[in-house]
């Protein structure tokens, strides 16, 4: 590159000095020396970049070539078709057969026959023996029942596709099963990458079809979390194969949100695996609404409110209950700065507005103004989702009567409450885990009150102090409640000795998470990926390990019976395999905790026949050269040419050495002819 | 009917001499001094012995959570409670805290602690509670490690309050909060600012007496040139102006600016407006 950088200033050079020495010929004469001084340039290049001729050989003359072979479901695999190809190949050529499904199958890679299909997922698994290899060609042979990028800039490594430049690129198909009568298929989902929760969700549903002569409307049934949320209907304008729905969708729940569209009974035609569709969406919440009631303001209530302003994803509407009826004022109310408590507003009209109900040291039953009525809306509330924080403070009021019977984790009853002091001690399968359990549990020790109680049968302990529970929590119905024995843990938020201002944040943003459902803190006793292939092997992790004997549960209301394993005692991992119908499952140990699993099946994989000619045009787009699509034989090999360098430095060609002497023939010609007029024109 | 509450603060006695935080104590010993030798002679004074030795043998048999907070300790919870600081030896005689927190019980919601207050030593702010009432007079001076400590006190969530004791000067409170906080600023308590309406509406021509600084978004230091605690022990006719103040600042302190919350706006709004 240098010396083509120095030839090119001497040429520069040259052209100018000839540019003056032509000054006063006529322009043409100007114009045609300084062509004629490029195209010589030009002619320079393959000799500074060392260019090799090139040569058309048929492709067994490859040296190196390497196949990809489609060994997914969808593809009929035929031992015979690929020995042949093999034969017919690699007879001449250094030939290697990869075969791939979502992966590449052994020996190259861990994948299985009979799944899914990802070629360019093979193609990079597969990085490390393409580099050795160098190949001069790949040829692809599948069905194309794969999802195709627009470009491969942004899919393939670097190193990747450097390999890939220098080789010829070839596909041909391979018969699909998906190719037998009228079907429609669910080709994919369109939707924003994040769901906000209660908000309207855009979702955009895109069906195909591979005829015309079939129902031109058919019903998308949409599951959210394992529930019907909607049914909406597809319909196919005139003669399209292409149709797609678009609807509105809500979340009410936050964390990982599993959907399911499902083509209803008997309208996806005859392939039966892609009339589903299972995605998962994170749900999260713009702004958690937060109604905090605080019958006696006290510094737990104070530090709670600087906790809860700071957080701006936090829109809060806070009543502290600063005068009583018995309270003498003296003074008339246009000298108060009061409000009246809306009671009717907030638990009657728009209790199902708030996400998190914050109780804190309100014994309600002093005040008459409020009616039974409103706790039992806030029970309802929390049943369908709301979460609870309920801070026993400096008021005892009883938990042991309905509705907070069944919505208290503890039963405290107390009129008097108890003094604590001891080491905290965190419960590790809960949400306080990490850095935040290890100081607690460190902390120094201090005296506080709390109104402890029995715990409620289906609670947990999360914190205790002596031995006694101090927050426990329990979930209520699609809610949850967290409840504070004591309310003095402000102490951490302030007190300078202790240090633990950070501990006393952490904390309650631990508990205002795992109230609004927040993936991070839920307590997960079963640890395996949220989305899985049916019948895929996987290892499936306990938090801790198996006490007693155990078993793990898949549960599905498509199952007529559960799907059981045993987990024997002392064990804590355990290799299975995913359950072989596709759909949305519930894991869980013991019955415990579950957690929803994605077990997908071969969606992508049988794709309607439809789009397989988009598919190819979308490979060629990316420089894939098509080889007798219909059949798919080894005989198209018969018509394939192969560009190959033969190793020769280009300049070497008789028809450069021609150019450059025709070029510098005419080049003297003109020069000299234009040098010998100029000086005839000064002697005369 | 909701239960009406007698308010935990005892009534002052106005005619003690003693020092603070042992005035309770030591007129009661007086009293069983006085009438020692006819009052265990008597068959009250023979079952009042008998109670105090039962109630004795009881609490050295009771259980571990009933024991009080071992020496050293001074067991504080979620109650309000405040502590009281004079730079300078011994506690200002005019000050009647239990003026205080007997109004603050008798009008509002909030419950003080039983034992509320507490005067600390200069170098123990750091252990104060989230609210302090500084005293200064005209002798206060400027000491580096208090000025110091107030800082992380205020960083850390306190709200100091600070009122001129002994006819000290506007002039000379406000060089010596210059001294501890140079370059800040410090604004007159406006007509509609949030201290005037925690509670009570505060009279402007009162509450402008009332000077705030802030930090962080909130109210953490608030100084006045008036006294109001150590002016609530005399009745006078700004007295109930005084009381109103000082239960102001005190809510304030325990709810933060959730007055300025948009509830509570809508709802003045619209009884202005009817």
């Amino acid at each position: 590159m240098i010396l083509l950088v120095i030839a090119a200033a001497i040429w520069l050079l040259c052209v100018v000095l000839q540019q003056m020495v032509l000054k006063r010929q006529a322009w043409w004469k100007k114009i045609l020396s300084l062509a004629l001084s490029l195209a010589m340039f030009g002619l320079l290049l393959p000799v500074f970049l060392k260019w090799k001729r090139t040569e058309m050989v048929p492709l067994d003359e490859g040296r190196v070539g390497v196949v990809f072979w489609d060994r997914s479901a969808s593809v009929a695999h035929d031992e015979d078709r690929l020995a042949s190809f093999v034969e017919r190949v690699g007879s001449r050529a250094q030939l290697n057969v990869i075969e791939f499904s979502e992966q590449c199958l052994p020996p190259l890679g861990k994948g299985r026959a009979q799944m899914g299909t990802d070629f360019f997922g093979s193609l990079v698994e597969a990085k490390e023996h393409l580099q050795e290899w160098q190949p001069d060609w790949v040829w692809l042979v599948s069905d194309m029942g794969f999802d195709v990028p627009s470009t491969l800039q942004h899919t393939l490594p670097e190193d990747l596709l450097e390999v890939l430049d220098e080789s010829s690129l070839f596909m041909s198909a391979l018969p699909s099963l998906s190719k037998s009568g009228y079907d429609v298929s669910i080709d994919g989902l369109q939707t924003d990458p994040v769901w906000y929760a209660r908000s309207e969700n855009p979702v955009s549903i895109e069906l195909s079809r591979n005829a015309v002569d079939g129902a031109s409307e058919v019903d998308v049934l949409i599951s959210i979390n394992g529930a019907l949320a909607s049914t909406v209907r597809a319909v196919f304008e005139g003669s399209a194969l292409k149709a797609r729905v678009e609807t509105n969708l809500r979340a009410e729940h936050l964390g990982p949100m599993p959907l399911e569209l499902r083509i209803a009974e008997g309208q996806g035609g005859s392939i039966k695996e892609n009339d589903q569709f299972l995605m998962t969406c994170p749900v999260l919440r713009d702004r958690v609404r937060v109604l905090r009631v605080v019958g006696r303001p006290n510094w737990s209530s104070k530090f709670i409110r600087d906790q809860l302003v700071q957080r701006e994803d936090v829109d809060l509407v806070d009543f502290h209950i600063l005068r009583a009826m018995q309270d003498r004022v003296m003074a008339s109310s246009e000298d108060l700065a009061l409000i009246p408590f809306p009671v009717e507003e907030l638990f009657v009209d728009n209790i199902d507005s708030f996400d998190l109900i914050i109780w804190q040291n309100f014994d309600y039953e002093s005040y008459p103004f409020f009616k039974p009525q409103y706790v039992r809306n806030i029970q309802a509330a929390v049943r369908s989702g709301c979460g609870m924080l309920l801070l026993n403070g400096t008021l005892p009021w009883s938990f042991d009567r309905e509705p907070w019977l069944s919505m208290a984790p503890m039963r405290s009853k107390g009129r008097e409450p108890q003094r604590l002091k001891g080491a905290w001690r965190v419960d590790p399968s809960h949400f306080i885990q990490g850095r935040l359990a290890r100081d607690l549990e460190q902390a120094p020790e201090f005296s506080l009150q709390a109104f402890v109680g029995a715990l409620h049968p289906q609670a947990q302990n999360v914190l205790s102090v002596d031995d006694q529970v101090v927050l426990a929590s329990l979930e209520v119905g699609r809610g949850r409640v967290l409840q504070w024995a004591s309310d003095e843990i402000w102490r951490w938020g302030f007190a300078p000795p202790t240090g633990h201002q950070r501990v006393y944040g952490d904390l309650l943003k631990r508990c205002l998470l795992w109230l609004q459902h927040h993936p991070d803190m839920d307590r997960r006793d079963v640890i395996c990926p949220d989305e899985m292939m049916a019948g895929s092997e996987i290892e499936l992790l306990l938090s801790e390990v198996a006490k007693d004997e155990s078993r793990i549960v898949w549960s599905s209301p498509r199952l007529k019976n559960d799907i059981e394993l045993s987990v024997k005692a002392g064990e804590q991992k355990l290799k299975t395999k995913a359950p072989q119908e596709p759909g949305m499952y519930q894991l869980s140990l013991n019955g415990q905790s579950p957690k929803v699993v994605l077990v997908k099946g071969l969606q992508g994989e049988m794709r309607s026949p439809s789009d397989l000619k988009e598919q190819w045009q979308k490979m060629e787009r990316l420089g894939f050269q098509a080889l007798d699509i219909e059949s798919g034989s080894p005989e198209a090999v018969e018509n394939v040419s192969l560009v190959r360098s033969n190793g020769e430095p280009w300049y070497l060609s008789p028809w450069y050495l021609l150019a450059f002497t025709v070029l510098l023939l005419a080049h003297w010609l003109l020069f000299n002819r234009s040098l010998g007029l100029h000086a005839t024109g000064s002697n005369a | 009917m909701p239960k009406i509450e007698e308010p935990r603060i005892k009534k002052p006695n106005r005619g003690g001499e003693a020092e603070h935080g042992e005035r309770k104590y030591e007129k009661r010993m007086t009293m069983l001094d006085l009438n020692r030798g006819r009052f265990l002679q008597s068959t009250g004074g023979r079952l009042a012995l008998l109670f105090v030795c039962s109630v004795m043998w009881m609490s050295a048999f009771a259980p571990a959570w009933a024991a009080e907070p071992s020496a050293g300790e001074s067991f504080k919870g979620s109650r309000f409670h405040l502590a009281g600081l004079w730079l300078k030896a011994g506690v200002p005689q005019q000050i009647d805290v239990l003026q205080l927190l007997s109004e603050l019980n008798r009008r509002t919601q909030v419950d003080p602690e039983n034992d509320a207050w507490q005067w600390i030593k200069p170098d123990e702010v750091l252990k104060a509670p989230p609210f302090l009432w500084l005293f200064v007079d005209a002798n206060t001076t400027v000491d580096p490690v208090v000025s110091r400590d107030l800082q992380r006190y205020i960083a850390n969530g306190g709200t100091v309050m600070v009122e001129g004791v002994g006819g000290i000067s506007r002039g000379a409170i406000v060089a010596w909060r210059e001294a501890v906080f140079p370059e800040r600023k410090i604004e007159v308590l406006k007509k509609d600012a949030l201290l005037t309406r925690t509670f009570y509406i505060l009279e402007p021509s009162f509450s402008s007496s009332l000077k705030t600084m802030h930090q962080s978004g909130r109210v953490v230091w608030v100084e006045s040139s008036l006294p109001l605690l150590s002016g609530l022990k005399r009745p006078s006719s700004d007295r109930e102006m005084k009381v109103r103040a000082c239960i102001n600042i005190v809510l304030y302190t325990l709810t933060g600016d959730y007055k300025d919350d948009l509830t509570h706006l809508k709802y003045l709004m619209r009884r202005r407006k009817s």
